[in-house]
């Protein structure tokens, strides 16, 4: 993964979504509204589980690929089997994310952080959404869990309701 | 009384013989019933790509609905 563009964002104080978004839109050249980029931020952490192991090989880009189409699915934006351009964002989002991990992963996981102590509800569908991404191939592997682990204890999850032991 | 006993003896085998044909019947029966258990293997853990889009679609809903409800008292929120 490469730790270029934004910079490190760990560095810079974000702590403000409206701010996280622009520096964020600015940097990725995504077009998404607020709303959007709410949805995506809350699903940061099923991002981070796809690519629990360093990278994200051919299997894990079709992970990504759902991730966005059922994002934009929530928008009403399926068009069966074809991109919507809500979903060409998401996707262009995730990717970048994916290649920026180092540059935001620490602002992102902050914002979101925040973001749950305002409407902890999230909580549990984060963590559900985690799962299922984590336990789509054979089994939860010590990455992933690991990663499960690392996002839980930064965004205040209880682990216990991943069940892993 | 040869009569009889051969008689007997007879009713006897013929009961054994139903006997034997109802728990050949039964036994039937069991391995008719048992092939579908046989045919239904564990299931190997393999969701439907739509199943899991679906799910995963209904729980963004959900939590933009969360995050709707959570807004509206607070519109004027600092967080933003």
């Amino acid at each position: 993964m490469s730790n270029t563009g934004a910079g490190n964002l760990s560095e810079i104080d974000i702590h403000s979504i409206s701010s996280l978004h622009e520096a964020y839109s600015e940097a990725s050249e995504c077009e998404l509204t607020q709303e959007q980029f709410l949805t995506l931020l809350t699903f940061y952490p099923a991002l981070l589980v796809v690519a629990a192991d360093g990278e994200i090989d051919k299997e894990e880009r079709v992970y990504v690929k759902h991730i966005a189409r059922f994002m934009a699915n929530s928008y009403g934006e399926s068009r069966n089997y074809q991109e919507s351009p809500l979903e060409v964002q998401f996707c262009k989002g995730l990717f970048f994310l994916y290649e920026q991990e180092y540059a935001w992963k620490t602002a992102f996981l902050q914002v979101l952080h925040d973001y749950l102590q305002e409407i902890p509800l999230l909580k549990e569908n984060i963590a559900e959404v985690m799962l299922m991404f984590a336990d789509s191939s054979e089994y939860i592997s010590e990455d992933e869990s690991e990663v499960i682990k690392y996002v839980a204890t930064h965004l205040e999850i209880d682990v216990a309701l991943f069940e892993l032991g | 009384m040869a009569d009889r006993h051969k008689f007997s003896m007879a009713k006897k085998l013929t009961e054994s013989k139903d006997e034997n044909k109802e728990i050949t019947t039964v036994q039937k029966k069991k391995t008719v019933r048992g092939k579908p258990l046989r045919q239904n293997k564990p299931m190997k853990k393999q969701r439907s790509k739509k199943l899991v889009l679906d799910r995963l679609t209904a729980i963004a809903i959900k939590m933009r609905e969360i995050r709707k409800k959570a807004a509206q008292p607070q519109a004027t929120s600092t967080t933003n």
